[in-house]
């Protein structure tokens, strides 16, 4: 599988007027034609971040990315001009963001605001053909034709976020950045766009990267997963690698032990002690010493090399002894 | 008669809307007995927080009556309404929302204790804020700290901490994990069944989310739309799920394993409307898959004992 | 003892020792970088200081007494702002004059403020019926031009410093009730309002500690933009003569005393016109710069 998007070493630091928030430190991803990857961790752990950087939406004079690259089928997106990039967005690279009822301006019909981003990238388009367009993408995700008319406020939440993704979806990107898109809904309502999003991927051979922090919707739906602590990916490999028996960084081993289980019974869970390290004064050495069980002298000084076996690639001290 | 701390008995509670009445909580029957956990299930908008707060007095219940601890307490002089909200309290969804951020830590600890005069000396008082945030695991070098200096699992520390202060016999917890980080997360159940083993602590644990539920209650009521559609054990909820609507809910959740992977799972179409201006019958029979003409009347829908325990509201099974 | 206790029992005594910080200390360091809103502060500070310094170095009859021999002076060393029609200094009269504008005007403001946060928050946080009622009395009010409203109260009461205060009182505070009313109503749905009812918290309390403190920020920010206007209004009328009696010196009369002389003696009305300028347009400075120290939104 050829790969769309390369991202290398990318460091994103954050500026404030007292300190510097050291968001991003050092993500290697990759993302083949017609894959989801998750991209899992927890508040903090830069994925949005990660994401925004892909996108060149980094809050303006504030959020910089102080290193690394960002290779997008072949190119180097932290190269291209402004205007250029532009026109990527929503054509070639799009977003889902996590609340539907913020992303959706308003006072303007749902109708409208999918015709708009159909306009923006194909500015030879007749209006008819836009309109024809726009029907055709609403009855994709769900949405009779004939509601096109109506605002925001008169869908539910699970309907707006069918709206984003047809925004979204409109132009057929070929990489899809989806920022736990279900959060803000009910299960229910979560399985049946998840359902949807799964299906229409396969059918438009989109790419896809998949932020949450739902292990569950990621072994649903992901190909790859890359789990991400501080800054960093600690783990990633195929979803068989991540959710099976094999080696895994203690944190991956935390985020399982935090999940209360359905099927067997645990009387308590086993959490991961501590907190999230602050960002602006991270610890040395491994990131996640402070509220690792198995933390050694190693961990404390050194920062763990990336070990990759087979695919599988892990950053703790634990496994590069071993190898 | 078992030792219930809390029994309500059909109880209401109406809105009033431009469109009509909002049955928000409707007829609702529950008991809770001593030391046990009764986990409400819903999505949003099915009136489970209404439930909780109404219990609680916060609101007025339209009608029906709430027994706690052998006491009616819808009418309450207001000496025995202070001794309630002495031994009834309530954790809330959203840890950043329910603190004062003008109060430091140990001020919105103490609050509680100032406004009920539990103790006549300041000491006794700063004593008790420091052992309760001991028991809750908050280190005292934070008594200063704003909430917003804080994280997440910090502030819902600080938030149980401050309910749990005027030492309540019942709690009602309103999704109070439901903002946190899964890590977080299961600190914090950890810490609500340690506190309920060792203080003998009743919940209603209000909450979408089943894994959480499961793993927290020993019985479970899933509500929709303001009424009780079902209501067991647990451990029977999870084995035998009787109702269209639980069993649509289990199938939703989505599993952290590879067993389910590309199976196709059932999903139910639709999503939850407003109970406003309700017709007779059941309330999920639009989007339920076995709906027929028998659940277009109330009588078949009441809520039914199956024995063992098992609660259903449905005319179909 | 043990290390974690020596450390339990430090932070107790620290706790014992120090009060409060935080927040308020965050929002002085963002008002002092703010380069206008300290060019207010220092100006305001600079005439509050003159203003009440006059008076050990001056006898507040240099203000009254009247001597023909020295009338209608240009500036020069004796009368660094040159003197009025009467022969008296007209820089120590804008100073006592000063007194009575910007003293009244602080007391109008401390209590239309404190009357605004009385029944704002009870039409605010009561229910709908106390609120309705609140609300249509304090509408009675609003409805009448504000200048109107203070002229009929002077008429009906009589002239007067006192009295003047008092109609500015009553025009000032429709305005702040109303909009008390609409910063405490969104506060009395949040969360931590209803955990202080679940915990029993009676109604004044909640008030008094969950609600005003946190929307203290808004509050002071109104305060003192309403100061600026008040000084405003007070010299505008006793212009019209209904303040102050003369011989007291007050800086709206005093530029209404001027007028006649106002083509050959301009800087009889310039100087007047400049006290007032200068603290009206300073205390909107200061206003301006401690809405954005305490608007979170800005904050970084």
């Amino acid at each position: 599988m050829s790969e769309l998007l390369k991202i290398t070493d990318l460091h994103v630091e954050y500026d404030t007027s007292e300190e510097t928030v050291y968001a991003v430190n050092g993500v290697d991803l990759t993302v083949g034609r017609k894959e989801t990857l998750g991209l899992v961790g927890e508040t903090g752990a830069g994925k949005t971040t990660t994401a925004l950087s892909v996108l060149r939406l980094l809050p303006h004079k504030i959020g910089r990315i102080s290193k690394g690259s960002i290779i997008y089928d072949g190119e180097d997106l932290l190269a291209i001009k402004e205007k250029v990039f532009k026109k990527y967005r929503g054509k070639r690279i799009s977003m889902i963001f996590q609340d539907p009822m913020t992303s959706l301006n308003p006072v303007i019909p749902i109708g409208k605001q999918v015709a708009e981003v159909i306009k923006l990238h194909n500015p030879d388009m007749t209006k008819a053909q836009i309109e024809s367009r726009v029907d055709e993408m609403l009855e994709m995700v769900g949405i009779k034709a004939n509601r096109k008319k109506d605002y925001p406020n008169q869908f539910s939440g699970g309907m707006k976020q069918r709206v984003v993704i047809a925004i979204a979806l409109a132009c057929e990107p070929e990489l899809l950045i989806a920022d736990e898109p279900t959060t803000a809904l009910d299960v229910t309502v979560q399985a049946q766009v998840l359902a949807m999003m799964t299906d229409l991927k396969e059918r438009l051979g989109t790419s896809m990267i998949l932020i949450t922090h739902d292990l569950g919707v990621v072994a649903e739906t992901c190909d790859k997963v890359a789990v991400m602590y501080a800054g960093e990916i600690v783990e990633s490999g195929t979803v068989e690698d991540i959710f099976g028996k094999g080696n895994h960084h203690p944190y991956t081993i935390g985020l399982f032990g935090s999940l209360p289980d359905l099927k067997d019974d645990k009387p308590r869970l086993s959490p991961i002690e501590g907190l999230m390290p602050d960002p602006t004064d991270l610890p040395k050495g491994c990131k996640f010493h402070p509220r690792c069980p198995h933390c050694s002298e190693k961990c404390r000084t050194e920062q763990p090399e990336v070990m990759v076996t087979n695919g599988h690639s892990l950053r703790c001290h634990l496994f590069s002894k071993e190898v | 008669m078992e030792d219930n701390i809390l029994v309500t008995k059909g109880l209401k509670k109406y809105f009033g809307t431009p469109k009509g009445m909002l049955h928000a909580v409707d007829d609702i029957d529950l008991s809770i007995r001593r030391g046990t956990t009764l986990g409400v299930v819903g999505e949003s908008g099915c009136g489970k927080s209404t439930l909780g707060r109404t219990i609680l007095q916060l609101i007025k219940p339209t009608s029906g009556q709430i027994i706690f601890d052998g006491k009616d307490v819808t009418n309450l002089s207001k000496s025995e309404m202070a001794q309630f909200r002495r031994d009834a309290g309530i954790i809330f969804q959203d840890p950043y929302a329910s603190l004062n951020p003008r109060l430091t830590a140990f001020e919105l600890i103490e609050e509680p204790l100032i406004v009920n005069k539990t103790y006549k000396t300041k000491q006794e008082q700063q004593e008790a804020v420091f052992k309760m945030m001991e028991i809750n695991g908050l280190p005292p070098r934070l008594i200063n700290s704003y909430p917003h200096e804080l994280d997440g699992g910090r502030r819902q520390r600080i938030g149980i901490a401050r309910t749990l202060v005027l030492n309540p016999k019942f709690i009602v917890c309103d999704e109070p994990v439901s903002a946190l980080d899964v890590s977080i997360q299961a600190q914090i159940l950890n810490l609500l069944m340690d506190l309920q083993d060792a203080r003998q602590l009743s919940y209603i644990f209000i909450t979408h989310d089943l894994s959480v539920v499961k793993h927290i209650s020993h019985e479970i009521m899933v509500m929709y739309m303001g009424v009780c559609v079902e209501r067991a054990e647990k451990n029977e909820l999870f084995a035998n799920p009787i109702h269209p609507y639980t069993k649509a809910l289990l199938a939703a959740i989505p599993v952290p394993d590879l067993s389910s992977k590309g199976k196709r799972r059932e999903i139910i179409k639709g999503e939850v409307t407003s109970p406003i201006n309700l017709k007779p019958g059941c309330r999920f029979a639009p989007r339920c898959p076995y709906a027929c003409e028998k659940c277009m009347a109330d009588e078949n829908v009441k809520l039914r004992d199956l024995g063992n325990d098992h609660y259903v509201a449905c005319a179909v099974i | 003892m043990s290390e974690p206790e020596r450390i339990e029992n430090e932070s107790k005594t620290v706790y014992q020792m120090s009060k409060k910080r935080g927040m308020f200390k965050q929002v002085l360091k963002r008002f002092s970088r703010n380069r206008t809103a300290m060019i207010g502060l220092i100006i305001f500070a600079l005439i509050l200081l003159c203003i009440i310094g006059v008076g050990i170095f001056c006898n507040y009859d240099q203000a009254i007494q009247q001597n023909m021999s020295e009338r209608l002076m240009k500036p020069c060393a004796e009368h660094i702002f040159g003197t009025d029609q009467y022969g008296r200094d007209v820089f120590i009269r804008v100073l006592f004059g000063g007194r009575t504008s910007l003293f009244t005007a602080l007391a109008v403001i401390a209590c239309s403020t404190t009357l605004g946060m009385i029944f704002g928050s009870i039409a605010g946080y009561g229910t709908q019926r106390t609120d309705n009622v609140v609300m249509r009395i304090n509408d009675v009010f609003a409805a009448i031009p504000e200048t109107l409203l203070a002229v009929c109260i002077v008429a009906a009461l009589g002239g007067g410093m006192f009295n003047l205060g008092i109609a500015c009182v009553c025009t000032v505070t429709p305005g702040n009730i109303r909009m008390f009313r609409s910063w405490v109503m969104p506060l009395k749905e949040q969360d931590y309002i209803e955990a202080a009812r679940a915990c029993g918290t009676k109604n004044f309390r909640i008030i008094t500690r969950h609600i005003l403190p946190n929307c203290l920020g808004p509050i002071l920010v109104l305060a003192t933009l309403h100061l600026a206007l008040t000084i405003i209004a007070i010299a505008g009328l006793s212009f019209i003569g209904l303040g102050v009696q003369s011989p007291t010196p007050e800086w709206g009369a005093m530029l209404s005393e001027a007028r006649e002389f106002m083509r050959d003696y301009p800087h009889l009305i310039m100087i007047p016109g400049a006290a007032i300028l200068l603290s009206a347009l300073s205390l909107n400075m200061i206003g301006d710069g401690l809405r954005d120290a305490l608007d979170p939104k800005l904050k970084n």
